[in-house]
């Protein structure tokens, strides 16, 4: 079933999506291409609005039907996932790309124990009679470091932590030992010192599993800690792509370089009042009804380096030298 | 006036008033231009009922009871030989301003306590609520006719009773809401600023629980109008010979067989009445509340 | 800076939530939320305090505290030398004008029914400043420029803003009063990265231009280094280090501030690949039902004998010991002197409880 040659295992390709609003349609992912690799970490990062988990919704068919335009390619594992209707689509959540949500909260029903609703996702893929599923359900509790995994099964979503919860909610995601995890700002909710356990959890999982993983974020620490390759998202677009060496040590594009600047650092050692303020970029993302002609970026851009910017999408280019790292700027920051 | 309100509200109103703007936005919605004339005919016909009356409410006709509707009697005549489209006419006064007033009662009587019960808790909260739960706890007529019992037959005492018997209603409704903006962080911040309570209270808390209210507003209004034609039926309410649209109605019945008029157009004044009030009042709360109030008049959000 | 009186300093501050039960007229007691439990603090004129923790150790609660907007259930708290505790409620509510909140969530701290000149003007309004129709409308115009607003925008509602607007709009309404402590409770927590950089040179700014002192709080260990002078660690309602915030943050002296540092991510693959990240097991207990002893002993990687037996103070550490040790012991009699130091409450730097 694997790919011998060692092949992505999902390929986007000029991803495309659209909202009917009252107001018009609003295009929120334009033109989005990447790779997963078994066993990598893509990270998509971008800001709220960037279309960063719209794409992702997309992918798994989970955008509302009546007002989502969804165009492009997707193909996991051969097989075209745009454009498949809810039966087919269900086949492939959890059993080939599975996914996890911020809000363990809330992505949990409320009345049911977790093992109820983790026999219930394991069933989903693969008809097992329930005491067996339930003994899976015990194990997969144990690989995703619950103690006492027996009496959790009986928990209620509300007595567990956040922590625990998110770990429960890999459980379910892990259900159908999928080939692609999508995390969507998977520890965003969790504080710092449980967000280590769960990146700790999932390198390793991913690991054992050689899962392909998609890590949507606008975090960049935990980006750098955990991806392989990083995808900047700006307006629907991508802005910047490379290995996470070249775009955090090369950044080129401007909003790139606006969003490490503008990220405060610990290891800084000057006191508070002699370091430099962070650096900002004014204004807001452009609204995706009235997408703004040439870069989406234009009106928030520090650089503007050229008279083309105004007018003429920069094309996403390879940097020179940097083999896999492209950028979509006309502009060339010195000393890259 | 239609088209008045849809030129004008492009116009940059800046420094239009807000009831100003209200009444304008309303207008922009065809069923509540709908409800608002059916209110307004009902309100005129209540106050000129005399004038625009083709006969009076006690004129008999001898020998013309439970006629069928006809050019003469447009909804027929009844047991006694009186034009119903006529007493319809009548009755809308006393339907309107027993509705009315009694709802009155219980929404600032219903609304403070929720307001207090919610707001304060502890304690206070306690005992309205328990009171409040008593009085729920009777059946809404048996409590209403014990009332009248105490207080006397007649029009104004049965508005007051049901006024009290719709109170407990708005008190759940108003604490309901208030318990959840009680905790909002808006109350807090304003709380922080140096707001005392009453101000906490009438500027914010308030504003933001008038939406079930609104609704709750309309829906008692219905109630209200048949909880009086019910009491005017075992004699409390209204008394004969003066028609009430619940008095026809009650009477009707009994005639439903020989004569299905005298039931019916009482009954769609109540319905036509009723719906008025809820379509009127749906909109009055998607107008007023200022998230809605962008999406209708067309401004985006996250500007 | 040694010499001037803090502008306000908390002192044995304990704020318990007593959880009761819901039956009517016998709301009797089921548990307590010990959620500040025995706190010394003070905050000095003119500087910046950051108080970091994870959710649920009760900095949130500290904060209101400290602006009586929660009352504590024990301890004082003195606001430029005079204990709050002693001032009626109108008193108390004309010294609101000199403290101000920002609030974390910008979407729920507006009043969504009223307009954001109505939201900003109403502590000048409650204060009675700057009377009159027309010098307030100028007031309001004024704030809403200060914090990069456009004053024609007064009279939209907050939903027609964004969460980094609707954020100045708290700020422009925290100092209308013109305050001289403001608390920011997670003022950046629930904003975009570079919506939160722009509010934090704007909240760096305003201190600078209007000589604020605040209580910076916040979970996010890197946003408190970028603003704050001192840095507080606080864990299941207590400091467990406190000190100038590059000696706090650069050479952690208490276990759970050495995570909390070690599990931050740094923007860089070459930082976190280089990273020995102390990963720790288990969760926060509940603050209802805290540890014996030291209340970090349950997931601490550093734990020993005294642990479970006595509850840590703060202690002087490192290099600060020529303070003088024993002024810091029993830190509710300590005075801004001793506490200048970089402390911590961990019996590895000596068994005091």
């Amino acid at each position: 079933m694997r790919d011998e040659q060692g092949g992505p295992v999902l390929s986007v390709r000029d991803l495309r999506v659209a909202f009917r609003t009252p107001r018009g349609l609003a295009r929120v992912v334009n033109g989005l291409s990447y790779d997963v690799e078994p066993g990598r970490t893509l990270a998509i990062v971008g800001e709220s609005g960037s279309g960063k988990s719209v794409g992702a919704l997309a992918l798994l068919g989970l955008l509302p039907g009546d007002v989502a335009r969804i165009s492009g390619s997707a193909v996991f594992d051969g097989y075209e996932l745009i454009g498949r209707d809810e039966e087919e689509m269900r086949a492939v959540r959890g059993a080939g790309v599975g996914m996890v949500f911020q809000d363990p909260a809330t992505s949990l029903n409320p009345v049911l124990t977790v093992g109820r609703q983790l026999v219930e996702a394991l069933r989903a893929h693969a008809s097992m009679p329930k005491d067996v599923a339930r003994a899976r359900a015990e194990e997969l509790l144990a690989e995703v470091g619950i103690p006492d995994p027996r009496s959790r099964l009986e928990a209620y979503p509300h007595q567990l932590s956040g922590g625990m919860r998110q770990r429960v909610m890999i459980a379910i995601a892990l259900a159908g030992q999928p080939r692609v995890l999508i995390a969507d700002e998977a520890t965003t909710a969790l504080d710092v010192t449980v967000q280590a356990q769960i990146l700790d959890l999932l390198m390793r999982l991913q690991k054992e599993h050689s899962t392909g993983v998609i890590w949507i974020t606008h975090d960049l620490g935990v980006v750098a800690g955990i991806a392989d390759h990083v995808l900047v998202m700006y307006a629907g677009r991508c802005v910047e792509e490379g290995s996470v060496d070249a775009l955090f040590e090369r950044p080129v594009h401007p909003y790139t370089r606006g969003l490490l600047g503008a990220t405060p650092v610990v290891d800084d050692p000057r006191p508070a009042r002699e370091r430099d303020l962070l650096v900002t970029m004014p204004g807001l993302p452009p609204d995706p009804v009235e997408l703004p002609e040439g870069c989406a970026f234009y009106p928030r851009c520090p650089v503007r380096a050229d008279v083309r910017c105004r007018t003429e999408e920069p094309p996403l280019a390879s940097v020179a030298g940097d083999p896999g790292h492209r950028a979509a700027t006309f502009y060339t920051p010195e000393g890259v | 006036m239609r088209d008045e309100a849809l030129d004008a509200l492009p116009v940059e109103g800046k420094h239009r008033s807000r009831w100003v703007e209200t009444l304008l936005l309303l207008g922009r919605n065809p069923m509540a231009l709908v409800s608002g004339a059916v209110l307004f005919a009902l309100v005129v016909v209540a106050v000129f009922g005399a004038a625009v009356a083709p006969y009076g409410y006690n004129e008999q006709f001898a020998g013309g009871q439970l006629e069928a509707p006809s050019g003469q009697h447009w909804f027929g005549t009844d047991e006694f030989g009186r034009d119903v489209f006529s007493r319809v006419l009548f009755g809308a006064e006393v339907s309107l301003r027993v509705g009315l007033v009694a709802v009155g009662i219980s929404l600032v009587a219903g609304v403070l306590m929720g307001l207090l019960a919610g707001y304060f808790g502890r304690w206070l909260d306690d005992v309205l609520m328990r009171f409040s739960d008593m009085l729920f706890a009777f059946p809404a007529m048996l409590m209403a006719i014990a009332i009248l019992a105490i207080l006397g037959p007649g029009e104004n005492n049965a508005m007051i009773a049901i006024g009290i018997v719709y109170t407990p209603i708005f008190a759940r409704v108003t604490r309901a809401s208030v318990l959840s903006v009680r905790e909002e962080i808006y109350i807090r911040a304003s709380r922080a600023s140096g707001a005392g309570n009453t101000r906490v209270l009438a500027r914010h808390v308030l504003p933001n629980v008038s939406a079930p209210i609104i609704v709750q507003t309309t829906v008692s209004l219905a109630f209200a109008i048949l909880s009086e034609a019910a009491l005017s039926f075992v004699g409390l309410g209204t008394q004969p010979p003066d028609p009430s649209w619940g008095r026809m109605l009650s009477e009707g019945r009994g005639f439903i067989e020989q004569a299905w008029w005298m039931a019916l157009f009482p009954g769609l004044a109540i319905f036509v009445t009723v719906l008025a009030f809820n379509v009127l009042g749906d909109a009055l709360r998607d107008v007023l509340d200022p998230r809605q109030r962008s999406a209708l008049s067309g401004k985006g959000g996250g500007a | 800076m040694a010499g001037e009186p803090p502008l306000v300093r908390a002192s044995g501050l304990h704020v318990h939530f007593p959880m009761r039960s819901q039956m009517p007229f016998r709301r009797s007691v089921t548990e307590v939320v010990r959620a500040v439990d025995g706190v010394d603090l003070h905050v000095r004129r003119g500087e910046t305090l950051g108080l970091v923790g994870e959710s649920g150790c009760g900095k949130s609660t500290l904060g209101q505290a400290l602006v009586r907007l929660i009352d504590p259930s024990a301890g004082t708290v003195e606001f430029d030398g005079v204990d709050t505790a002693t001032l009626s409620a109108s008193a108390l509510r004309s010294l609101r004008r000199r403290m101000a909140v920002i609030f974390q969530d910008p979407f729920a701290s507006l009043d969504p029914r009223r307009t954001v000149g109505d939201t900003i003007g109403e502590p000048l309004a409650i204060h009675g400043l700057h009377r009159g129709r027309r010098r307030r409308r100028a007031r309001i115009g004024e704030l809403m420029e200060v914090v990069g607003l456009d004053p024609d925008h007064r009279g939209r509602y907050p939903h027609e803003f964004s969460g980094g607007q609707r954020q100045r709009v708290g700020i422009a309404r925290a100092l209308a009063g013109e305050p001289e402590f403001v608390v920011c409770d997670e003022p950046i927590a629930s904003l975009d990265v570079s919506v939160q950089a722009q509010v934090m040179n704007l909240l760096v700014r305003l201190q600078r231009d209007f000589g604020l002192t605040y209580l910076f709080v916040s979970h996010d260990l890197a946003a408190v280094r970028q603003v704050a002078d001192r840095v507080a660690v606080m864990y299941l309602g207590r400091i467990v280090e406190i000190g100038a915030a590059p000696s706090v943050v650069d050479d952690p002296q208490h276990p759970y501030t050495e995570a909390l540092v070690s599990a931050v991510p740094a923007p860089s693959p070459r930082k976190e690949r280089a990273r020995d990240r102390i990963v720790l097991g288990g969760d926060i207990p509940s603050p209802a039902a805290p540890p014996s002893g030291c209340r970090f002993r349950t997931r601490c990687p550093k734990v020993f004998d005294p642990c479970p037996h006595y509850d840590p103070v703060l202690q002087p550490v490192g290099g600060d010991d020529a303070l003088g040790g024993d002024d810091a012991v029993g830190g509710d009699t300590g005075d801004a002197d001793a506490a200048q130091g970089h402390q911590a409450a961990c019996h590895l730097h000596g068994v005091r409880g």
